[in-house]
């Protein structure tokens, strides 16, 4: 993760989170546009909530809450962000593992459903082999 | 890793937040490294040697 800060109403985020934020309210605006007005709402608190939730984690002075924003200052944050994503991974793959399997039991063989969860066993199994691979290289 | 982080910066009668700005890292980061939670990259040890007028083999103690 992008740790390069973007100013934003007069205070750091890190762009990461900037971005996300942008994104987010652009979702919202063509929701509003195309008339889904509560998913617009909902877009737009999700986007208020991501760069007052980052904004606060920096001035708050505290780790927990920088490490739960992603707003990483130095090497220890980044170094303990590593191991909080590798956690997220692992309980990422089991649970989509078991969904897989329970897919294969109930599921129609090739129904749209069956399709998903397989393809998301791929893409998990792929970027396993790619970030193996990147990360070994680059030492 | 042992550490003289801590026994130097009381020296200079420097709180860790102080520190922690001067050296380009956060206070929870000094406060790690002095507990010895933490072991600091090559590039902080020798960025905390250089602040104290040390070495990093004095600084931290690696056995």
């Amino acid at each position: 993760m992008s740790t390069e800060r973007t100013r934003f109403i007069g205070r750091r985020i890190s762009r990461t989170n900037a971005v996300l934020a942008v994104l987010v309210v652009i979702g919202a605006g063509i929701s509003a546009a195309a008339g889904e007005l509560v998913a617009a709402a909902v877009l737009a608190v999700a986007g208020a909530a991501i760069v007052v939730s980052a904004m606060r984690a920096r001035s708050s002075g505290s780790d927990v809450a920088r490490l739960h924003t992603g707003e990483l200052v130095d090497e220890r944050d980044r170094q303990l962000f590593t191991r909080v994503m590798a956690a997220v991974g692992v309980v990422s793959l089991v649970t989509t593992y078991l969904a897989w399997i329970g897919g294969m039991l109930l599921l129609e063989p090739w129904s749209f459903g069956w399709a998903a969860l397989l393809g998301l066993v791929l893409v998990q199994a792929l970027t396993w082999i790619i970030a193996g691979a990147v990360v070994a290289r680059r030492g | 890793m042992d550490s003289r982080v801590n026994e130097l910066r009381r020296e200079r009668g420097l709180s860790q937040q102080a520190l922690g700005e001067a050296v380009g890292v956060s206070r929870q980061t000094i406060n790690a490294l002095e507990k010895g939670r933490y072991d600091p990259s090559l590039q902080l040890a020798v960025h905390l040697a250089r602040y104290f007028d040390s070495t990093v083999e004095e600084l931290f103690d690696v056995d």
